[in-house]
């Protein structure tokens, strides 16, 4: 991967700078010079902030926009910091957007802003772009795709300020060397690996054992349990129904019994005819006592009548006596005895009249010497004659109320007759049979029925027994089955858990195992290197990095010389220790290199110039240089593999701001 | 005269009346005084057999136990004995004519109840009724 263009715009110095590298596969160094301060190391920011957004060594509390655009801006404008670095295959443009504001001041608009959407319609202000013959196709996630080709974490292998180098060497050197080359041999993605899986084996498989009960065996022996008693219950209902069985089949045999000794009798047995006949007896009795009832009844209705019967031609004649009387106008009297006796005795009539004129008294005294004695007993053959004519009636009513009487009597007497005639039969279906062997029979078949009835209310607490004892398998059966998952999944997150305890051991391993190649890939490459930049080649025999990352240059006698090491020597083997990780890495980004040669003597800057072009051939470089480092020696040394020279122009406005330009040399 | 309160029996005829009341074989075991009395004056009157008047007399149904219809019934019977309804007028008369038919018919009764089969007696008297009823029943 190499960088085709880069351009910046209004990033800091550079207000529209367009700069462009050729293919590394001929020249594949590219020389930026500037003066100290002319904006080199912002050049290299300005590629890392657009990358990934960060720029080392920068004061980031300065704005990005460049300080005249953002003097030129009225208040309420909004301006665009943009980097577009175009590689060979990919496009990435960084953006940032400024505002001014009324009293001023100049605000760095969040993409999240509504001011920044309404621009385009974007909230991101990272964007990248596949190179295909179709065109270029927006990628989706600029940030992973920058990271496959240049992790932000390795970067600092591939774009680096030269003067730090030696830093690797000094006293803490181990632990820089060491994280060069964890980071080089991408081993947090093993540390990710292996923290993901501990944390996993701890958070889910660990928690997820522990919860995963393992009562199985507690419930298959409670299921054994509740089985077997069932068993014993089945075992136990079995039995009483032999026993109903055998207690029905002697009822049977008894019954035949019965039946052979009762065979000319109607179905049923003698119990139930002596019951009939003992009911029948009952009812016999209590009808007798009602025929003896009416009976009584009918003789005192024929004692009271007897009388009247036998004198009712008598009474009917002095009925019509008094009929005839009454016909006769003697009843009721005219007046009364004791009134004449009172006017002939007063010789006065009510009417105040003289009785002694006119034989009116003689009169009197005839008339009550004819007047007899029925007009004394008036009022009793008054009173006397309604009774007559209701005896009269009553008698004439004796034959239909004897009937009634007689009638009752005579159905009362038909029904008991056949009531007897009943009992009769049932005396004669009984009569022959050997009583006392029906009775104990009977009785016989009654026990056996009582126990049957016993024997069955004790089958059916079995059988409820028993159903419960289903409920309770079933329950248990799924409890079981509950569990037995529950197992299953405890055998499984048992196999997860070894799992995860090997792929960590693996992970630990390989992870192991790739620091060590690593670092003995490093450690040849460096050795490598080193020996071909080194102008004393004889001087030194071997570069080594042990175990715990410390690093060791041995000389001809191989006595350790990294203490006597001279700076500029310490500075290649920096180089070379970066080379190497730069190689063994594997990722091809273009190296960008500030300030290599920096305080370097002439010598080894010569010898390095003469030797970097070789190790780190086919890559990209692009070195950013100050004039005095990047001398005629080094430019000749480099000449045939430098493809572009370009100077950066640098300007300072003042009380306005600063403007870079980058021109071709 | 004293006012008639009670009807009479003839103290000879006590004995009868009281067996045919308490004797266990006497079909009208148990009957009130009144019933037999009538029982008695109606066979009296029916049989024609009154007594002379009676001497030794003892009272034996009180008069306001008998019902209007009793009363009613010794009424046709002292009207029947005496052809005159004047009879009426003298109540003495009246309950002395049914004293001499009870007392003549006692003994019938008497007879009745006790030379019978069990049984007989009521069905003899219900023949006779029926017989009688019968009788006035077509002549009505």
């Amino acid at each position: 991967m190499w960088i085709k263009k880069i351009k910046l715009k209004n990033y800091r110095p550079y207000r529209n700078v367009e700069v462009n590298f050729q293919s590394p596969e001929e020249n594949n160094f590219n020389i930026i010079q500037g003066t100290n301060g002319a904006g080199k190391t912002t050049f290299l920011n300005a590629i890392t902030w657009c990358l990934h957004g960060k720029e080392p060594s920068i004061d980031t509390n300065k704005l990005l926009l460049n300080n005249i655009k953002k003097t030129e801006l009225k208040p309420g404008e909004i301006a665009e910091v943009k980097v577009r670095i175009k590689f060979n295959n990919l496009e990435i443009v960084r953006k940032a957007r400024f505002k001014k504001g009324e009293e001023g001041g100049v605000m760095r608009i969040p993409p999240e802003n509504r001011i920044y959407r309404d621009l385009d319609g974007k909230t991101s202000e990272l964007k990248a772009f596949e190179t295909t013959p179709r065109g270029d196709k927006e990628i989706k996630n600029p940030e992973l795709i920058i990271d496959q080709k240049i992790p932000k974490d390795l970067r600092k292998y591939f774009f680096f300020d030269g003067e730090k180098l030696k830093e690797y060497f000094e006293e803490e050197d181990r632990k820089e060397i060491k994280k060069a080359i964890l980071d080089i041999s991408q081993i947090s993605l093993f540390d990710e690996i292996i923290r993901r899986i501990d944390k996993t084996k701890r958070s889910k498989i660990d928690s997820k054992l522990k919860k995963l009960s393992s009562d199985v065996e507690e419930i298959i022996n409670e299921i054994e349990e509740k089985i077997e008693e069932k068993e014993r219950k089945e075992e136990k209902l079995k039995e009483k129904e032999n026993k109903k069985k055998e207690i029905k089949k002697k009822i049977k045999e008894i019954n035949n019994e019965l039946k052979e000794s009762l065979d000319k009798l109607e179905p049923g047995d003698v119990d139930n005819l002596q019951t009939e006949r003992m009911k029948l007896e009952e009812e016999l009795n209590r009808k007798n006592d009602k025929l003896n009832e009416l009976k009584e009844q009918k003789n005192e209705f024929l004692c009271k009548k007897a009388p009247f019967i036998r004198l009712h031609n008598c009474t009917k004649k002095i009925k019509e006596k008094i009929n005839e009387k009454k016909e006769a106008g003697d009843l009721p009297p005219k007046y009364k005895e004791s009134f004449l006796r009172e006017l002939i005795e007063e010789k006065e009539c009510i009417c105040g009249a003289d009785l002694n004129k006119e034989n009116r008294l003689d009169n009197l005294k005839k008339k009550l010497s004819k007047k007899n004695k029925i007009s004394n007993i008036s009022e009793e053959l008054s009173a006397l004659k309604p009774e007559l004519r209701q005896i009269i009636e009553d008698n004439q009513e004796f034959i239909k109320k004897r009937k009634e009487i007689t009638g009752k009597i005579k159905d009362l007497k038909r029904n008991m007759s056949e009531k007897e005639d009943r009992i009769e039969r049932i005396e004669n279906k009984i009569k022959g049979i050997d009583q006392k062997q029906i009775k104990a029979l009977s009785k016989q078949r009654e026990k056996l029925q009582d126990k049957k009835s016993t024997i069955q209310k004790r089958i059916g607490r079995i059988e409820g027994g028993i159903e419960n004892l289903d409920d309770k398998i079933k329950e248990l059966k799924k409890k079981k089955s509950k569990e037995l998952k529950s197992q299953k999944k405890q055998r499984e997150t048992r196999n997860q858990l070894n799992f995860a305890e090997k792929a960590l051991n693996a992970a630990k391993e390989i992870k192991s195992e790739v620091m060590r190649e690593v670092r003995e890939k490093v450690e040849r490459n460096t050795e490598r290197q080193f020996m071909e930049l080194m102008w004393k080649e004889h001087a030194y025999k071997k570069v080594e990095i042990s175990k715990n990352y410390s690093i060791s240059v041995k000389n001809s006698r191989g006595e350790e010389a990294i203490g006597v090491l001279s700076a500029g020597e310490k500075q290649a083997l920096a180089l070379s220790f970066m080379a190497a990780l730069n190689k063994v890495s594997g990722f091809e980004a273009p190296v960008i290199i500030d300030t290599l040669f920096g305080r370097l003597d002439d010598e080894i800057r010569n010898s390095i110039a003469s030797n970097l072009s070789e190790y780190l051939s086919g890559r990209q470089i692009i070195m950013l240089v100050t004039g005095t480092e990047y001398t005629n020696n080094v430019r000749k040394r480099l000449s045939e593999a430098v493809a572009t020279e370009y100077k950066i122009d640098y300007k300072e406005f003042e009380g306005k701001g600063e403007k870079a330009k980058i021109i071709n040399m | 005269m004293s006012k008639i309160d009670r009807i009479s029996i003839q103290e000879e005829d006590w004995g009868k009346y009281e067996e045919i009341r308490e004797r266990e074989e006497s079909p009208l075991k148990g009957s009130q005084n009144k019933i037999l009395y009538l029982l008695a004056l109606s066979l009296g009157f029916k049989y024609d057999m009154k007594s002379d008047e009676l001497k030794n007399k003892k009272g034996f149904v009180r008069l306001d136990t008998l019902s209007e219809k009793d009363k009613a019934l010794i009424k046709v019977l002292a009207i029947e004995e005496s052809d005159t309804l004047e009879v009426l007028d003298d109540k003495a008369q009246v309950y002395e004519i049914a004293d001499k038919y009870a007392t003549g018919g006692v003994g019938l009764l008497y007879e009745g109840v006790f030379s019978n089969e069990p049984g007989e007696y009521f069905k003899k008297m219900e023949e006779e009724l029926v017989g009688l009823a019968e009788d006035f029943s077509e002549n009505n």
